[in-house]
């Protein structure tokens, strides 16, 4: 896979997670007279869901397209700490 | 008479060397560090034999040889060409501009005696 | 204050900055500095989406459907994220195919087909008009409200006053003129308006910071923020409702409205018009991906609380809550807010009509008129040198024709619809474009007949599904057509068609007509089979991002040269004409005989000469009538220009690529010359260093076998020959060590330990290293000035030793046999250290100065028994002192002595991080 190809999965999983978010059926879990500080919910939800979707497209547009070397993703996961010092010595 | 033989090179441990060994096998020994002098030395006294170096300052070893051989009068020189240079092209053209013989250094100072004195046994035809 | 002449007043100085904007923009454009020409503008741009519509009519739906505006919104954010792979490939297609309109689009991917070109703007123009009255009925609205200042008072019914009373047919008017000078004003051959794009943008500008001011009074000025309104909206009877989808329409609703919006916002021709037509770069959409969605979210912020703002503030009804954005200032006696309310409405009603009318405008004269005009050949248009004048009329017509449609519908339906409502008709006309552009640009399948079918079937059902039921429920036609079906055929009524109910008109029609457009689009398309061009032209749109030029057929040539010259006699005159040809003919290493058929490069020419003198549009034209009277069929014969033109194109690229071909040649060429050089060097250096290595060995094989041959040789002979052996020997070592140092220090293997030192102790090390040599012989004299203050070097101590010593011995070599001297001076110069060392020698004569830095180059004649140099001396100490940021260099005459001297940075203050340090180690 190159970069961008990996950029274009990017926006094929944003349009499915901005069906989902943007459509029923999960649209109904908000679809409910309640209120947060006084405002229905079904308005904040869909306000924050917007939000959060444009938020992700500029991500995934202004993020530089991934490079794959190899062992940056090893180094990344070790900054991530998802390899320990421990397993390191083991390996 | 002794035969004479002259010795050209720009080296002077190898100009050393050469008129010890010729010395020693019982030739008279001129000698000359350039081209240029070389061909004074033949002007002066035709040698029978020359021991020519081919890379050498003013006239290289070719020329000299190339201006021997143009001059009928010394048609009995014999000249044997030495030279660093060992690839064939060189050695061929030494041959073809006249020189008798063509030796690479560091030669063996017996083949080198050996072949002056073979070529002296004979007497040179000219062609 | 707020009387009638200072509103249009106002409104007029507003227009009249747009104009300048526009004004600049066209002639920045002229000068190349674009100021469109970036991701910001492009997306300003593209808010031409919100129009008085959102403006306006988002606040009046949601006072009667809570969220069930925002879909309109949503749809283009979840389009936009898929731009990557369908807006970038409709913009890189037009770009190649030099497209100008949504028209131009279809018609072209579909074998450039006039027909559907026509079909196409028919259903744009006809499809647009109810969103064009929309605006109109906002603008007179929103004007006649404002001037009722301060009463708040909704305006007549439009239908009832006479024309000539009604606001709406002088807005009309007014942005009729403003639209044409705007659009219209003259030809631009490439279709685009920088100006026009300009002012748009400015105009999104705005609206949008309009809206906000006006969502800012009503959330925090009139009411204590968003919590506030909900909260009392909540207690407020009837409003609880639009919290919850229920209120907004449904799901049902919800769903089609969001795939409605994610068609229109590419398909809506003004759409078209900024996104693709106007783009300037390609790479604009990237930021527009994400800046387009975020301006619509901004722009609908303050929706809500401002529709419930209005609801709350006239619980009793009479205020439209389309004009609430109007309205709630008004009422709170903010007038100079409200103008700006006013002013924002209008630039989101201007922006639209100009965006949409400069689009149709473009789309009737290019591909409906035009084409139908060129085929009456009484009409001898053909023959006319220029149709600027022509096409110009054409287009001011059509924006004039489309206002007055726009009026007439406003009269006649207007006010039987909520703004919303008109809006969506017109969306679900754009929509139709769907299937076959979509589907042209993925599938090479999709053929001319499938997209016929499916946009005529399309727009039919359009037509009956919401245009018919808009007239009957405005009283045009019976009532009784929209409960009962056309002559009470129940199957047939309009709004539940084939006893399709319970859907809202807008899924209604969307449904039926996706249906029927997609069904007719692929079953037309699977069974019919397509021509040549048809062909050529799928696969050109759906392989543009890999295209060749392969699969095109060659333009054939079938005008004959004659016809050509005096086509261009006619435009160019004939002597210009006749020095052209020839010129032509030199070109081509060929006589072009009269009766002979034009080669494509002969059209390709005569194109490019007449395009020079009339323009490119109309020289096509003119070129097309030459030919057609051996032509059949009128379409054949403009295909067959279109391709020709393609061959110039491709041909263009082929020159191009030939171009970069021969310069990659010529490149490799001069690789392969300098590899040759090198190799020709290495062979040398191989060669010379062969020579150099045999001479010492020579000495030395010879005196070894002279000794071992000549036991009894005397003593004193004996001692001379093994003493040359021994400084033969040395030779040969010092030889090799500086082959090799030089080798390395070329493969850059060499380890460099830089160090800051005090040069001084270097020199005297050199010095100390050297001493023999003065001693040996007392006839040479060492004068030293080494100052002790000399500044710090950042040097490999032992590299700097070994120019030193070589510098010195050839020094002590060359200088006066009898009485030499040799100088070594140190001192600080210009940030650098120079070091020279000066012999009274023989001197060197200025044309060896550059060869004795040469390897195994040495000036003059050696006849000195002192030890020979390597050769290689000098150069090594050039590698050193370059690898040390310095230079070296000799100064000398003959007989005049020679003075070598070099110069090297001194160290910075940190003593690392000089920028000429390539390598090496401080610790």
């Amino acid at each position: 896979m190159n970069g961008s190809e990996i950029v274009g999965g990017r926006f094929v999983a944003l349009f499915f997670l901005g069906i989902v978010l943007l459509t029923p059926p999960f649209l109904l879990i908000f679809d409910r007279s309640a209120e947060i500080s006084g405002i229905p919910v079904l308005y904040i939800y869909l306000f924050v869901a917007w939000a959060v979707l444009i938020a992700l497209l500029a991500l995934a547009t202004e993020l530089p397209k991934p490079q794959q070397r190899e062992g940056e993703g090893e180094a990344a996961a070790r900054a991530l700490g998802y390899i320990s010092a421990e397993q390191e010595k083991a390996s | 008479m002794s035969q004479s033989i002259l010795i050209v090179d720009d080296e002077a441990y190898i100009v050393t060397s050469l008129e010890y060994l010729m010395k020693s096998g019982g030739f008279e020994v001129e000698l000359a560090y350039d081209g240029e002098e070389a061909l004074a030395k033949v002007a002066e006294n035709i040698p029978d034999l020359i021991i020519l170096d081919v890379m050498m300052p003013k006239l290289d070893g070719f020329e000299v040889c190339e201006k021997i051989r143009a001059n009928p009068l010394w048609g009995s020189v014999r000249i044997i060409m030495l030279t660093a240079k060992d690839r064939e092209s060189e050695r061929k053209r030494g041959l073809d501009l006249g020189a008798d013989d063509y030796m690479t250094k560091p030669f063996s100072t017996r083949d080198l005696l050996e072949r002056v004195k073979k070529l002296l046994s004979v007497e040179r035809i000219v062609g | 204050m707020l009387q009638g002449w200072f509103i249009i007043a106002a409104a007029f100085a507003y227009l009249c900055v747009l104009f300048a904007i526009a004004y600049w923009g066209d002639k920045r454009a002229a000068e190349k500095r674009s100021i469109i020409s970036n991701p910001y503008v492009y997306t300003l741009s593209i808010a031409v989406y919100c129009t008085s519509w959102t403006f306006y009519g988002s606040v009046g739906r949601a006072a009667s459907s809570g969220v069930g505006f925002l879909p309109i919104y949503l749809g283009p954010t979840l389009t936009f994220i898929l731009a990557w792979f369908v807006l970038r490939k409709i913009i890189r297609i037009s770009k190649v195919n030099r497209i100008t309109s949504i028209a131009d689009f279809i018609a072209s991917r579909y074998g450039k087909s006039s027909y559907l070109g026509g079909l196409v703007t028919i259903i744009a123009v006809i499809g647009i008009v109810p969103y064009i009255s929309l605006q109109l009925s906002a603008v007179s609205d929103s004007f006649t409200v404002l001037t009722q200042y301060p009463v708040v008072a909704m305006a007549e019914k439009v239908s009832s006053v006479p024309i000539f009373a009604d606001t709406a047919f002088y807005v009309s008017l007014f942005l009729g003129a403003f639209a044409i000078l705007f659009g219209a004003r003259h030809l631009d051959a490439s279709e685009h308006h920088e100006g026009m794009v300009a002012a748009i943008a400015f105009e999104s500008v705005v609206k949008l910071l309009a809206f906000l001011a006006i969502g800012l009074f009503v959330t925090y000025g009139v009411y204590d923020g968003f919590g506030d309104i909900f909260s009392r909206a909540q207690t407020t009877e009837g409003l609880a409702k639009l919290f919850t989808m229920e209120g907004a329409g449904g799901y049902g609703s919800w769903v089609s409205l969001t795939l409605l919006s994610m068609a229109a916002i590419i398909f809506l021709p003004r759409q078209f018009q900024m996104t693709v037509v106007e783009c300037t770069n390609e790479r604009h959409l990237k930021k527009a991906v994400w800046l387009f969605p975020l301006y619509l979210f901004l722009i609908n912020i303050f929706v809500l609380p401002i529709a419930f703002g209005g609801l709350l503030h006239f619980p009793q009804g009479g205020v439209n809550a389309d004009m609430f954005v109007l309205t709630l200032p008004m009422a709170e006696h903010q007038e100079m807010l409200a103008l700006f309310a006013f002013i924002g409405g209008l630039s989101a009603a201007t922006a639209m009509i100009i965006v949409a009318t400069v689009s149709l405008s473009t789309m009737v004269s290019n591909d409906l008129v035009m084409p139908v005009l060129l085929r009456f050949a009484w009409l001898h248009l053909s023959r006319r040198a220029d149709l600027t004048g022509l096409i110009l009329t054409i287009r001011r017509t059509t924006i004039a024709v489309v206002l007055l449609m726009g009026y007439l519908y406003v009269r006649l339906i207007g006010d039987s619809y909520a703004l919303v409502s008109i809006g969506l008709v017109s969306f679900i006309a754009a929509a139709q474009f769907a299937p076959a552009i979509i589907g042209g640009i993925f599938w090479k399948g999709a053929s001319r007949a499938g997209a016929i079918a499916g946009l005529g079937g399309g727009f039919v059902l359009w037509a009956y599904t919401l245009l018919v039921p808009s007239f009957a429920r405005s009283g045009r036609l019976p009532e009784s057509f929209l409960l009962d079906g056309p002559l009470g055929i129940g199957m047939l009524k309009p709004q539940a068609l084939f006893w399709l109910e319970g859907l809202d008109p807008t899924s209604h029609a969307l449904f039926w007509t996706m249906v029927i457009n997609i069904g007719l689009f692929l079953a037309f398309s699977l069974c019919s089979s397509q021509s040549v061009v048809e062909r050529s032209q799928a696969v050109q749109f759906v392989d543009v991002f890999k295209r060749t030029a392969t699969g095109r057929h060659t333009w054939q040539g079938r005008a004959t040269v004659g016809e050509i010259k005096q086509l261009l006699a006619r435009f160019i005159g004939r002597v210009r004409m006749e020095n052209t040809f020839s010129e032509l003919e030199k070109s081509l290493v060929q006589v072009l005989p009269d009766e002979g058929v034009a080669s494509v490069e002969v059209v390709a020419f005569a194109e490019r000469q007449l395009a020079g003198t009339i323009g490119a549009a109309s020289a096509r034209i003119m070129l097309a009538s030459v030919v057609r009277e051996e032509m059949h069929d009128m379409d054949e014969m403009l295909e067959i220009l279109d391709e020709a033109s393609q061959v110039i194109e491709y041909s263009r690229r082929l020159e191009e690529k030939s171009h970069q071909l021969q310069s990659v040649s010529d490149d490799l060429k001069a690789a392969n010359f300098q590899l040759k050089e090198l190799d020709k060097l290495k062979d040398e250096f191989i060669s010379t260093v062969s020579h150099e290595l045999r001479t010492p060995l020579t000495s030395i094989r010879s005196f070894s076998e002279i000794l071992h041959d000549n036991p009894d040789m005397s003593e004193e002979k004996q001692n001379e020959f093994v003493g040359i052996i021994v400084k033969e020997s040395e030779r040969l070592t010092r030889l090799l060590d500086n082959i090799l140092d030089i080798s390395k220090m070329e493969a850059g293997k060499l380890e460099w330990q830089l160090k800051v030192l005090d040069p001084k102790e270097v020199i005297e090390d050199a010095l100390a290293a050297t001493a023999g040599l003065f001693q040996q012989g007392d006839n040479i004299r060492l004068h030293t000035d080494l100052p002790d203050n000399l500044p710090a070097v950042h040097v490999d101590s032992d590299r700097l030793t070994q120019v030193l010593v070589n510098l010195i011995s050839n020094a002590v070599k060359f200088c006066d046999m009898d009485d030499g001297t040799v100088w070594i001076t140190a001192k600080a110069k210009d940030g650098a250290l120079c070091v020279s060392v000066r012999d009274n020698g023989i001197g060197i004569s200025p044309g060896d100065h550059e060869k004795v830095f040469k390897r195994f180059q040495q000036a003059g004649t050696l006849e000195t028994q002192k030890p020979r140099g390597t050769g290689l001396g000098l150069p090594i100490s050039v590698e050193i002192i370059v690898q040390f940021g310095g230079e070296i260099w000799v100064d000398s005459e003959i007989g005049a002595g020679a003075t070598f001297e070099f110069c090297i940075p001194v160290a910075s203050d940190d003593g690392d991080g000089l920028p000429f340090i390539k390598e090496g180690s401080t610790g």
